[in-house]
């Protein structure tokens, strides 16, 4: 969208087309996100956020409710914001006793069953990657910066994960089979030390019993 | 804004593992668990090792430049010396170790006149030349009998630098030829001591010296002297050029120019000082009188009264006129 914000509402206010509404508030859900973070103090849950759900609803309200004449529209929808989720938090804080309807519970633990197996799977996964001598902060630093060597890395982990020797001599050597894999592919000694943990790291995952984590896998 | 999984929760930081298996590392907020996935913006991210330590190097050598920066300046912006300007308009000039100057004030209300915030940062020379350029354009200075007074104060160095280049100047510069100058030095507790007082450091020290050599005439004075009064009393003058502080400092007279300048005036000093003299014989009656004998015969007012006024405040001519009132009255 190359309006600018006053267009883009004055769009929005004009043709009340829910295709133009959405797109716009998708647009600003890192303002949304970082209102709802700000005011309660930790990360918004992707899966489950009623802050997030309660901010997006304000949001939605600031636009039917904003006044062009008011001044900044971004300051009128964080404060309608605000002021939604304190009132969310009044309600919880009457209502704790109570239980939450049934709807919401059940949405509830299908969040709290798969955020329990994440964990699992991440803890189990830092464990064996450990054998490697890897953590998550190495992971992190030394992660393939470039598009290419990314993609080779991955090509690299599809050979490991579909030759089972390979496979085997990995876990067995707790590190990357070099010889073997240059033998069949077409890939230099250094571009394996670069990429060494990154590789391991997605071969382990890809291999191993780590559903949940595969969806942040890009290979499949 | 990105979505990922918190992997790995420490003390500062969490981590969490992006799609692509990204790892990175986030703020660490309240209510971080393992295994929840959570939005996540830009600004949360901590960046890596690497770049963290870059920044500590970058914001090292800043601060160092700036440190560096601030000393230089502080070197630039130390006073080291002053130059006191007395024409009649003051000016007080501060200088930098280079002799550049970093201030200047006007100590009286002609001093506004002469200076100019251009003059800030350029050499002590040029801005001597400017000052008497301009008080000769104003003519605050006699274009060819002026009189000029200026006193050092070394704050820092104790060398006499400052004292020579002044010199140096007068005497070389065409502008300073037909214009009497003297050099006095002072010293800091001299200086700060007329600051206290707000008067000039050369007229506070011209005051002193003819307490020493001209009793008579300072035990009359109530002002502060101006330079010209100072110059043209001809005791003071003969025997200032033996005074110590004439020796340490630097005199140029046009002697010739300077005698005459004395003989015209000589008489009109001493009338003038005896005329003071009764009037300080009277001082000592009702000052109540001053006020109600204002109007009194405004007849008979002859020559000029208060030394230690005329050539300065033009403000006192009320006053003055209100005394010479009072002195006839009484006779």
């Amino acid at each position: 969208m190359n309006l600018t914000l006053i267009e883009a509402l004055a769009e929005i206010k004009e043709e009340n087309q829910d295709e133009v509404r959405n797109e716009f508030i998708k647009e600003y859900f890192p303002f949304i996100i970082k209102k709802v973070s700000d005011f309660t103090g930790h990360y918004v849950d992707v899966n489950n956020s009623d802050e997030f759900s309660i901010a997006l609803d304000a949001f939605n309200e600031a636009i039917n409710r904003y006044d062009f004449g008011k001044g900044k529209f971004l300051s009128y929808a964080k404060l309608v914001i605000e002021s939604r989720l304190k009132d969310f938090y009044k309600r919880k804080k009457n209502k704790e006793f109570l239980r939450d309807s049934i709807d919401d519970s059940i949405s509830d633990q299908k969040d709290i069953e798969r955020e329990f197996i994440l964990k699992n799977e991440i803890l189990r996964l830092s464990d064996e990657l450990e054998k490697y001598d890897i953590s998550f902060e190495k992971l992190m630093d030394t992660l393939p910066k470039h598009q290419i060597t990314k993609s080779n890395a991955k090509e690299v982990t599809r050979l490991i994960v579909s030759d089972e020797t390979i496979l085997k001599l990995l876990k067995e050597k707790g590190n990357l089979p070099r010889k073997e894999i240059i033998s069949k592919m077409n890939v230099t000694n250094k571009q394996l030390k670069r990429s060494r943990n990154f590789i391991i790291a997605m071969a382990i995952v890809l291999s191993g019993d780590y559903e949940t984590i595969n969806e942040y896998l890009d290979i499949k | 804004m990105n979505k990922g999984v918190i992997v790995k929760i420490k003390d500062k930081y969490c981590v969490v593992m992006t799609q692509g298996m990204n790892t990175k590392k986030i703020v660490k907020k309240d209510d971080c668990r393992v295994g929840k996935e959570v939005y996540f913006l830009t600004e949360d991210v901590i960046s890596s090792v690497k770049t963290d330590w870059m920044r500590y190097a970058i914001a090292a050598v800043l601060m160092l430049a700036v440190s560096v920066g601030a000393y230089a300046y502080q070197l630039q912006n130390t006073v080291y010396s002053v130059v006191a300007l007395d024409i009649n308009p003051s000016v007080e000039i501060e200088l930098n170790r280079n002799d550049k100057v970093i201030g200047l004030e006007a100590i009286n209300v002609d001093g506004e006149d002469i200076i100019d915030e251009n003059m800030i940062g350029k050499p002590i020379e040029y801005v001597l030349n400017q000052l008497v350029s301009n008080a000769k354009f104003l003519e605050y200075l006699a274009v060819d009998d002026g009189k000029i007074l200026l006193t050092t104060v070394e704050k820092k160095n104790d060398n006499d630098n400052i004292d020579k280049k002044l010199a140096e100047l007068i005497e070389n510069n065409e502008l300073y030829k037909d214009v009497d100058v003297v050099i006095l030095q002072a010293t800091n507790e001299e200086h700060e001591e007329a600051e206290a007082k707000g008067v000039s450091v050369g007229l506070q020290k011209l005051t002193k010296i003819e307490k020493e050599i001209n009793p008579v005439a300072a035990e009359n004075r109530t002002e502060v002297m101006s330079v010209k009064e100072f110059f043209y009393s001809l005791e003071n003058l003969e025997q200032f050029q033996n005074t110590e502080e004439a020796k340490n400092g630097h005199v140029k007279m046009n002697k010739e120019i300077m005698k005459a300048a004395i003989a015209a005036h000589k008489e009109a000093m001493k009338e003038e000082i005896e005329a003071r003299k009764a009037e300080n014989g009277n001082n000592n009656e009702d000052v109540d009188l001053e006020t109600d004998q204002e109007d009194v015969d405004n007849g008979n007012k002859g020559k000029p009264e208060n030394p230690g006024k005329s050539n300065e405040n033009r403000d006192n001519d009320d006053e003055d006129e209100d005394e010479d009132d009072e002195e006839e009255e009484e006779d």
